[in-house]
């Protein structure tokens, strides 16, 4: 596209590195019911597939379970049956939290069930996990220490068992060996060397095409770009999925997650300006959403997407924009966008566009990396009672944060990290689906038949979530009050 | 691999010590040494059988040219050796008499150990354990290596290993092909030939009824005329080995 068709929007494109299915942020966070239980489980991430995933399942109510189970499920129609389940253990005497290991072996979507026993009888709650490979683990340097003092005995052990079976071996106990045997003892063990040096850099080559195969498993989100143009005066943001995989449907369709084919979140480097739109789709791989008057400067671009498999992942760019946007008509009716400006509250209470407070409950504890954060947040309207709120794309809130250089990016909601549709796909598949599209489908229907979520309980919204490393972070509260989309805004500093 | 230089360097090791004592032994002693140096061997035979396992393990593969090459390569330069060496009447047919005693054992005991997979994705529900494949029948080309290294003696060793490479591989061949057309139909599906017993994450498919890879790896005469060249330097190896353990005296 020529720089007079841009008019004065430049756009610039270029690859961000993704490092899970969130941006930096490998664990998942899940809250809701397993049954009658209200549970919050978190499965932490081996990083390497096959690996051990940890997971922790905590039981919120009072009232204790007898047995909490949990089982990995990879969806495979062929199977014959799922292997039995991990019985989680009461953690460090806390009668409401249980562990277990679980072992991801392929690389993938997973629904991990996790059935909860006690007198109020049974239940299963099914939390979408994405295994993927994010790194490579090194040879720990005592193992591989060891290792090679043993393979250096063994290798030597071998040449010094040649030698003495060539220079005293055919003679009798006690006979001195002579001049030419020992050279030829000599002789055979420097050939058996080097033919054990053959063996060694066998391995070697071996074990080099063994690790370059894992490298090569290594996840890499979906190739994407974004780019901004001009349209009847209009800025258009155009999020395309570029990548040949994608292109020559190798991989399953995209599923609507509460509605929406894709989530785009647009944040100024600096943070200091926030979109959150929902483009349309122009064609299989290209969705547009006409850009709100943001202010120009360089912004990193998020799309959240959702496959039929149920893996859900985070694609990015960036995009520059030279001057404002202009007048914005926006593309669907759940866009919101937000600017910085000097009253937006204290450190703690938000103010919103629609004169109601939001107030974060964090407490007087120090936010810690690793550990639950807080994230409670209450409404409260212009006249100081809780506000009524309405359900947000399904849901009582979203919260979208990141780190302030972008090594974070996460978008929550009160179920946790997970992609609601992923959950719905788990739910909804059968196994007779083999064609593309089919669990989509279903999804849609069931969507549009399903109750409407009943509305947050006197304006307050929590989101289960551990923040995966310190630093400066900056939060985006998003919920919905008299029919308008309130974004608040809170910073944090994770020690 | 360390694992696999450590096991087989105390087999090794061990099959040194056998026939030094075998060597020193008075004639009475000399026969249960025989017989241990060709258990040895037998165990050595084992050894190369499961190194090679993704090659030559399931009768499936008996059809294709690599499990010719494999099988000429690996197992007349244990064979053949351990014939040289020991001093029994019968040594290559007892080592592989021990490989297929080794192995059936595992078929049938390792059934009766109740078992279920804990590891998804799970293509069979297994109740027990799941043992390997029927071995391969290599007493029948053993017998002729020990009738063909007795009838011949010592002391022509290049026309006997031409001899031997050839003999090993031509009784293999007629073996395996016509045993696995057997061993993979379902008529071998019961407790002794175990060809049911597949690992609970192989996906059920007709694959486990027909020969594996024998469109892009056929056998031809070519390809059995090189195994047995293989057979051949196999032998020739076998016998310089089996050669310098007979002298072996400690």
């Amino acid at each position: 596209m020529s720089p007079a068709a841009v008019g004065p929007i430049a756009a610039l494109a270029a690859v961000v590195v993704v490092v899970s299915a969130h941006i930096g942020s490998p664990d998942t966070y899940y809250e809701g019911q397993a049954g009658p239980y209200r549970v919050r489980v978190i499965v932490r991430s081996p990083g390497v597939v096959p690996g051990l995933a940890q997971i922790t399942v905590r039981l919120l109510d009072t009232g204790s379970a007898t047995t909490v189970s949990v089982l990995p499920v990879y969806w495979d129609p062929r199977v014959a049956a799922p292997p039995p389940p991990d019985t989680a253990r009461i953690v460090s005497g806390d009668s409401t939290l249980y562990g277990a290991a679980l072992w991801l072996m392929t690389s993938g979507s997973y629904s991990v069930q996790v059935t909860v026993s006690g007198p109020q009888g049974r239940g299963t709650a099914i939390v979408p996990v994405q295994a993927i490979a994010t790194r490579r683990l090194e040879l720990q340097k005592p193992v591989a220490a060891g290792l090679a003092a043993f393979g250096a005995f063994l290798f030597f052990g071998a040449l010094t068992i040649i030698a003495a079976a060539v220079r005293e071996a055919p003679l009798a106990p006690g006979v001195e060996p002579d001049r030419g045997r020992v050279w030829r003892s000599r002789i055979a063990s420097g050939v058996g060397g080097v033919m054990l040096l053959g063996v060694v850099l066998g391995g070697w080559t071996w074990w080099n095409a063994v690790d370059s195969g894992f490298a090569r498993q290594i996840y890499q989100p979906l190739a994407s770009t974004a780019a901004v143009r001009m349209d009847g005066g209009r800025a258009m943001l155009r999020f395309s999925i570029v990548d040949s995989a994608w292109r020559q449907h190798r991989i399953t369709p995209l599923i609507p997650d509460h509605g929406h084919l894709v989530h785009l979140f647009v944040v100024r480097e600096g943070l200091g300006a926030f979109a959150h739109l929902h483009p349309v789709l122009v064609d299989s791989s290209n969705f547009d959403a006409a850009l709100p008057p943001l202010p120009p400067g360089r912004y990193r671009v998020y799309a959240d997407i959702t496959r039929e498999s149920g893996f859900a992942e985070t694609l990015s760019d960036t995009v520059t924009l030279a001057s404002p946007a202009g007048a914005w008509r926006m593309s669907d009716p759940d866009d919101a966008w937000w600017e910085e400006h000097e009253t937006r509250g204290t450190a703690n209470v938000a103010r919103l566009i629609d004169g109601s407070r939001m107030t974060w409950d964090r407490g007087e504890t120090p936010l810690v990396a690793g550990r639950d954060a807080p994230l409670r947040f209450t409404v409260a309207a212009p006249d100081g009672r809780p506000a009524a709120l309405e359900p947000y794309m399904g849901m009582a809130g979203h919260l979208m944060l990141t780190r302030d250089d972008g090594s974070v990016f996460v978008h929550l909601h009160p179920l946790g990290t997970i992609s609601w549709a992923a959950q719905q796909t788990f739910l909804l598949r059968r196994p007779a689906d083999t064609v593309y599209g089919t669990v989509g489908r279903r999804l849609t229907a069931a969507e549009a038949t399903m109750p409407p979520m009943a509305p947050p309980v006197g304006g307050t919204v929590s989101f289960p979530y551990a923040f995966p490393k310190p630093g400066r972070y900056r939060l985006w509260v998003q919920v919905k009050r008299d029919h308008r989309i309130l974004t608040a805004v809170f910073d944090a500093e994770v020690q | 691999m360390i694992l696999a230089l450590g096991f087989t360097g105390i087999e090794l090791g061990a099959v040194l010590m056998v026939a030094a004592m075998q060597n020193r032994a008075g004639s009475e002693a000399r026969r249960g040494y025989g017989l241990l140096l060709a258990y040895g061997f037998g165990i050595l035979v084992l050894n190369v059988a499961i190194m090679g396992f993704e090659q030559i393990a399931f009768p499936q593969d008996a059809h294709n040219a690599l499990y010719y090459l494999v099988c000429g390569a690996i197992f007349p330069i244990l064979l053949v050796a351990g014939a040289r060496a020991s001093s029994l009447r019968w040594p290559a047919t007892t080592a592989a008499a021990v490989y297929i005693g080794v192995t059936l054992i595992m078929l049938w005991v390792l059934p009766l150990f109740p078992a279920i997979p804990k590891l998804a994705p799970v293509y069979r529900p297994l109740t027990h354990m799941a043992p390997p494949p029927f071995p391969l029948l290599l007493v029948a080309p053993a017998v002729v290596v020990d009738l063909v290294m007795r009838r011949f003696g010592t002391g022509r060793d290049w026309r006997l290993s031409a001899l031997v490479g050839v003999a090993f591989l031509a009784v293999l061949f007629v073996t395996q092909w016509f045993a696995t057309m057997y061993l993979i139909s379902p008529a071998s599906e019961n407790f002794l030939f175990g060809a049911h017993r597949w690992n609970y994450n192989s996906l059920p498919g007709d694959f486990e009824h027909r020969f594996w890879n024998i469109r892009d790896n056929p056998v031809t005469p070519l390809k059995l005329a090189f195994a047995a060249g293989l057979a051949m330097v196999s032998t020739r190896v076998g016998l310089w080995c089996g050669n310098g353990l007979a002298r072996v005296q400690r």
